[in-house]
């Protein structure tokens, strides 16, 4: 295992968990330690017997009742991350645990259980909800597959859960079809919450809507948080929505985390190259302030990262050590670390 | 950025490159018609982005479509529309098919709307040149290569014998965007290019289109939801409610003193780096109007925290200031303007 990311780990699992406040007793609400997943390529041409490391060795913890922020470019891993925890895919190594315990090593019942404590909101609510069923079926799914309640106290969880999003109890007879974007969103909300979930994760939910949907949304989740001590683990491209949202931030590069710390820091003094180039080249709503590529083209192949740093190909700062050898996680203040041999900035103690 | 071409063409006094008056587009449903676009004026000048703004079902795809004349037959369109002084409503879709293919070029958000599935990259690329140009086949395959490296395709020589499905979303989209820029048309009308890309490429792909304002004097016509795009990149905007005009100016003016109660609500939702972390956020109540049951007075009314009996009543007309215009019956004072955008810094 790569002690870098361990040890960068280990610095985000204390600061992950103060910006909430309240000190945690005992294990974070959630765990990756040293999650991998490699895809084996099928095909034409998978003699070669490359496998696509979409996650590598990745380590974070996400306290009860606090936001943790993903951000990197497509292909980065970050959405395959959200997959991993929340058990739509089984990590090749590493672990994922829920309050200290693996999931891997728990039994089936514990596992089932586990399952609806982490939930998922999707970018694109339409695709997630089932076109046939009408609003209130869909919230109440959940709490029918998990079973143990009435029929009659489920419709009226499913009723008070409409509430808490803002959907009118008139509407939940009617087809995604009829809802808008936002509406969607709130359903997809809704049916995350339905099994009093302790985390939800949350890939790009507000991506696809008009700003002032999107506001009314992270709104929402805000509310949602702080009336059940609900966690976040959000994944967006989108640094204003993870700067505005979330506690601590990992910023994620072909499978690896490159750089995490809480947002204030790490938005307004990155140590990365990466990260400077994200902020760069995200658009500002200032009139005339275009936004800059700093880098260009497209992410390597995850089948054959670089060597050494698996930025450099791309980094405007990158030597001859860059390609030799692989930068571990040093700290650059409270919470805040980076993979970087050239940082935009001095080392400092954690 | 475009400015100093805009100057240029502004100067000279050139013909706009796109000229709009008084565009209707009524969508013929089986029991109703969508009022989607109502009596909207707009001109683009060479070198001139100009960012169509508004929230989704506020007409802004609809308009774009119309301008590209890719409206479905259903969609009935009246008034003007002029691209280098021609005329546009009316041509056949085969004189309009030729006017796409070399002035206007045209990227929407979807990518797989707009590629052929069965051509290689290469030859969808560079058919244009060839059918509007009448370029060799291999003028056309490298003229093909050089734009696809511009828009920031990797090793592009590589991609040209390849089929969209090989390719990821973001680089479809850059293929669409590489089709559209090769013949240099004199207009761009872009439906949220940039949406579904990263912002890495999303820098790249917008700087290409100031680039090519600025040495070929391309108008562009930019729809999109995103402030930050509009601010970055554009010289005017065109705010959108309801199929209407409601406000339009310079970009500066329009973030730093709009007007209509709806630029200011809508300015006054964005996310920025500078919003305070966990702070409420501003929303809009309510949503869109249905636009097939328009009712009577401003429509924004049912929405806006200013409205009063006169709002529901009667269409407001519209004010103009040195180009500023925009139609409200309780505008934004300059100081309120500024109380907004100091409470977002």
């Amino acid at each position: 295992m790569n002690a870098g990311a361990s040890t960068g780990a280990d610095a985000g699992h204390q600061q992950a968990g103060s910006p909430g406040g309240a000190a945690q007793e005992g294990p974070p609400l959630l765990e990756l330690v040293s999650v991998s997943k490699h895809y084996r390529r099928s095909g034409l041409w998978s003699g070669s017997g490359a496998a696509v490391m979409a996650v590598s060795e990745v380590s974070l913890a996400v306290p009860a009742g606090s936001s943790v922020g993903i951000v990197g470019e497509s292909g980065c891993g970050k959405s395959t991350l959200g997959r991993l925890v929340v058990g739509l895919e089984k990590p090749t190594g590493g672990d994922v645990r829920l309050r200290g315990k693996p999931v891997a090593a728990m039994g089936r019942g514990e596992r089932r259980a586990a399952r609806y404590e982490i939930q998922m909101m999707f970018q694109d609510p339409y695709a997630a909800l089932n076109p046939r069923m009408t609003l209130d079926r869909i919230i109440e799914e959940p709490l029918r597959a998990r079973g143990g309640i009435s029929r009659a106290e489920r419709r009226s969880r499913v009723r008070r859960l409409a509430g808490e999003v803002g959907i009118p109890a008139g509407q939940l007879n009617r087809y995604p079809r009829e809802l808008s974007g936002g509406q969607r969103q709130r359903v997809g909300l809704a049916r995350a919450l339905a099994t009093s979930p302790a985390l939800i994760v949350a890939d790009e939910p507000v991506s696809a809507l008009d700003v002032s949907v999107r506001a009314q949304i992270l709104n929402l989740m805000t509310d949602l948080q702080a009336e059940h001590h609900i966690g976040y683990l959000m994944v967006s491209h989108d640094l204003t929505v993870i700067h505005y949202f979330t506690d601590y931030v990992v910023v994620m590069y072909l499978g690896k985390f490159v750089e995490s710390g809480p947002p204030e820091q790490l938005f307004r003094a990155p140590a990365h190259h990466y990260t400077r180039a994200l902020i760069d080249a995200a658009p500002d709503p200032v009139p005339g302030r275009a936004a800059a590529p700093t880098i260009r083209g497209e992410l390597p192949s995850a089948a054959a990262p670089p060597s050494g740093c698996r930025f450099r190909t791309r980094c405007p700062a990158a030597q001859a050590k860059c390609a030799e050898e692989e930068p571990a996680m040093r700290p650059f203040g409270p919470g805040h670390q980076a993979a970087c041999h050239f940082p935009l900035k001095e080392q400092k103690p954690a | 950025m475009s400015a100093a071409a805009a100057e240029r063409a502004a100067q000279s006094g050139a013909a706009p490159v796109l000229q709009v008056t008084g565009l209707d587009v009524n969508i013929q449903l089986p029991n109703s018609v969508v009022r989607a676009v109502q009596g909207v004026s707009l001109e683009v000048r060479a070198g001139e982005t100009v960012g169509i703004v508004g929230e989704s079902g506020c007409g802004k795809s609809t308009l774009g479509s119309a301008l590209a004349g890719l409206l479905p037959p259903e969609a009935k369109t009246s008034g003007s529309i002029k691209v280098g002084g021609r005329e546009l409503v009316g041509l056949s879709e085969r004189e309009l098919r030729a006017v796409r293919g070399s002035e206007v070029g045209i990227v929407f958000q979807d990518p797989m709307t707009s590629l052929n599935p069965t051509k290689r990259i290469g030859v969808q690329v560079g058919e244009a040149l060839r059918l509007q140009r009448g370029a060799s086949k291999a003028a056309a395959r490298s003229a093909a290569a050089e734009m696809l490296g511009r828009v920031g395709l990797p090793r592009p020589f590589e991609q040209l014998d390849r089929f969209p499905h090989e390719l990821s979303g973001g680089m479809r989209q850059r293929v669409v965007i590489a089709s559209a820029l090769i013949c240099e048309p004199k207009l761009l009308i872009a439906d949220e290019p940039t949406t579904a890309l990263d912002v890495t490429t999303q820098a790249q792909i917008l700087e290409l289109f100031d680039g090519l304002s600025d040495e070929l004097g391309m108008a562009t016509l930019l729809v999109t939801h995103d402030m930050g795009v509009v601010a970055g990149h554009t010289d005017r905007v065109f705010v959108m409610y309801a199929g209407r005009e409601a406000e339009t100016g310079a970009t500066g003016t329009i973030f730093s003193q709009p007007r209509h109660q709806y630029t200011g609500a809508l300015l006054g939702s964005i996310l920025r780096m500078e919003t305070p972390r966990k702070a409420r956020l501003g929303t809009i109540p309510g949503r869109p109007p249905d636009l097939s049951a328009p009712g009577a007075g401003c429509p924004f009314a049912p929405r806006c925290a200013a409205a009063s009996d006169e709002c529901t009543s009667q269409l407001p007309a519209a004010s103009d200031e040195d180009g500023h215009r925009w139609s409200c019956y309780h505008p934004l004072a300059v100081q309120e303007t500024k109380r907004i955008s100091e409470a977002q810094r």
